[in-house]
């Protein structure tokens, strides 16, 4: 470890003052008849030491803690560019913290202006591929010679295909979350936003022979972004919808600043925390991507909603605290 | 019908030059902003499909020209951005309608015959399938000149598969279609199948033959019937 030029000063000019004053205290308490330079000097030295030691031992701790920063820093997000950032970090001054700081916030605007623009080209490169797939295999389709083995066949694929645009929509959609690329917010009418969308699903409702009941008062708004409302209620009410089981119920209720929506459903195989996880799958009974619930979670994490899952013997409620 | 295409993907093109090959519309087809901008210029069309990422630029410079040539050319964009802000933006420079890749080729068709039929005529205008008729301005829908009341995914059906005839359309695109592509889907869409049950009988009630073939795990078809 090297002592800066600067503290030695500081240290000694701090020690020199201290020891006079010290010393003068001395002198005028016992009126001595000691020699008054010896005690100045011995007090200076006992000072001094004090403060370089101090002033080592806060160094090194400073330093230390700096590194192991440093060191989460790299570990997390610029893994490509390593070598380069232990260098810069390399603390020695306090002054060089805003420097080094401002520098790693430059890196992560720039990865995320990158990523932002990595999240669009992937979601146009990956498109335009399923676009052209679809298209051949609806082509083919329209041959009078395949036999109906292979229309089974194009079937599938054509459902994994529709699989691969949803997941690939749904990804873009949780990345433009994470990036807020939805500020603006109104007055949305909660109440008719939950009417409309049981309307668009009103045919699974009926062949489910689904009960509905839904209690909210007409004037329910709160204000938030229009589209993200909407995607919001739409995937609760899918969820409620998909996970029903057959002549079971969906109610929609209200309390005060909640809406509260519960449905009957099959009992739950994996814990519920596991659920709002990407990817995370608890039933087998529709072919469900996954990402549903971490979109929900993540819309009302930008727009101040408290969301809670709960389960009770097949009964799944979700309820919304605006 | 004379229908453009302004597309620089080969494959894209060819899947869209192949489906609308029988239904005996002009095709012609662009693969640059350049390419497209010389053909507007010199021809007119009843129909453009635009595609917004060009090599050259952006498609929707093109707008402008196209609807000033004439403004009863129906504009169609395809786009893989499938957000809503670049929807409304192509709207708002004028486009008729925006289709987010990857579309169904049978939604294409729809869509570009919906845009001409309401560009061109005004609005009135019949389609007539055998002994069906399917008004498409006053959604009236008659068969051997005998009304018949439909609801309105049942009407969107049957002018969905009338527009697409002798296709085969599968379940994705007729749910896509009616239904929007909010719907996680199960895989046998019972919906459609009770609304075409309904269709089906509707249609047969006023002696009406029964057009609409089930093609085994794909999807239907609704065509001519082969002695």
């Amino acid at each position: 470890m090297k002592i800066n030029k600067y503290n030695i000063i500081v240290i000694s000019i701090i020690a020199l003052v201290t020891a006079g004053v010290i010393t003068t205290l001395v002198q005028l308490l016992f009126i001595g008849k000691n020699n008054i330079t010896y005690s100045i000097l011995i007090t200076f030295l006992i000072v001094a030491v004090t403060l370089f030691f101090y002033d080592f031992l806060i160094t090194k701790r400073l330093k230390q803690s700096m590194s192991r920063f440093i060191s989460q820093i790299k570990q997390g997000n610029f893994e490509s560019k390593k070598s380069t950032i232990i260098k810069k970090y390399d603390f020695v001054t306090l002054t060089d913290i805003p420097v080094a700081l401002s520098q790693i916030v430059g890196e992560i605007q720039k990865d995320t202006n990158e990523q932002k623009r990595y999240i669009e080209n992937v979601s146009h490169e990956l498109m335009t591929p399923i676009a052209i797939i679809r298209g051949k295999l609806e082509l083919v389709i329209q041959s009078d010679k395949i036999e109906s083995q292979d229309l089974l066949l194009i079937s599938d694929i054509l459902s994994k295909l529709e699989r691969l645009k949803r997941v690939n929509e749904s990804l873009v959609l949780l990345s433009k979350l994470d990036n807020n690329q939805y500020p603006s917010s109104t007055e949305v009418n909660l109440s008719s936003i939950i009417e409309e969308i049981l309307n668009l699903f009103e045919d699974q409702i009926r062949i489910k022979e689904l009960t509905i009941k839904k209690i909210i008062p007409d004037d329910f708004v709160f204000t938030m972004n229009e589209n993200l409302a909407y995607i919001l209620i739409k995937n609760v009410i899918k969820n409620a919808v998909n996970h029903s089981v057959n002549n079971g119920f969906i109610n929609i209720d209200s309390n005060k600043n909640k809406i509260i929506i519960s449905n009957a459903g099959l009992i739950l195989q994996t814990s519920p925390n596991k659920l709002f996880e990407r990817f995370a799958i608890g039933s087998e009974t529709n072919d469900s991507i996954g990402l549903g619930l971490s979109i929900m979670l993540k819309i009302c994490e930008i727009s101040s909603i408290k969301i809670d899952y709960t389960h009770k013997k097949g009964i799944h409620t979700i309820s919304l605290k605006f | 019908m004379k229908v453009l295409i302004i597309e620089d993907d080969q494959e894209l093109l060819r899947n869209i030059l192949k489906y609308f090959d029988s239904f005996g519309y002009v095709m012609e087809k662009a693969k640059t902003l350049k390419e497209g901008q010389l053909k507007i210029e010199q021809h007119n069309y009843d129909c453009v499909i635009l595609d917004l990422n060009l090599p050259d630029g952006d498609g929707i410079t093109l707008l402008n020209l196209i609807k000033l040539k004439d403004h009863k050319t129906g504009v169609i964009i395809l786009s893989a951005n499938s957000s809503l802000e670049t929807k409304i933006s192509g709207l708002e420079f004028g486009a008729d309608d925006y289709l987010t890749k990857p579309f169904h080729l049978s939604e294409l068709n729809a869509r570009v015959k919906s845009i001409v039929r309401r560009n061109q005529f005004e609005g009135s205008n019949d389609i007539i399938f055998n002994e069906i008729k399917i008004n498409t301005n006053s959604l009236d829908v008659s068969v051997h000149n005998k009304k018949i009341k439909l609801t309105k995914k049942e009407y969107e059906l049957l002018l969905y598969m009338v527009i697409n005839k002798n296709r085969v359309l599968t379940k994705q695109s007729i749910s896509d279609h009616i239904w929007g592509d909010f719907i996680e889907r199960n895989a046998s869409y019972d919906y459609i199948y009770s609304h075409l049950k309904n269709l089906r009988r509707k249609i047969m009630e006023k002696e009406g033959k029964d057009y609409i073939q089930t093609i085994y795990g794909i999807g239907y078809k609704f065509s001519e019937i082969e002695d």
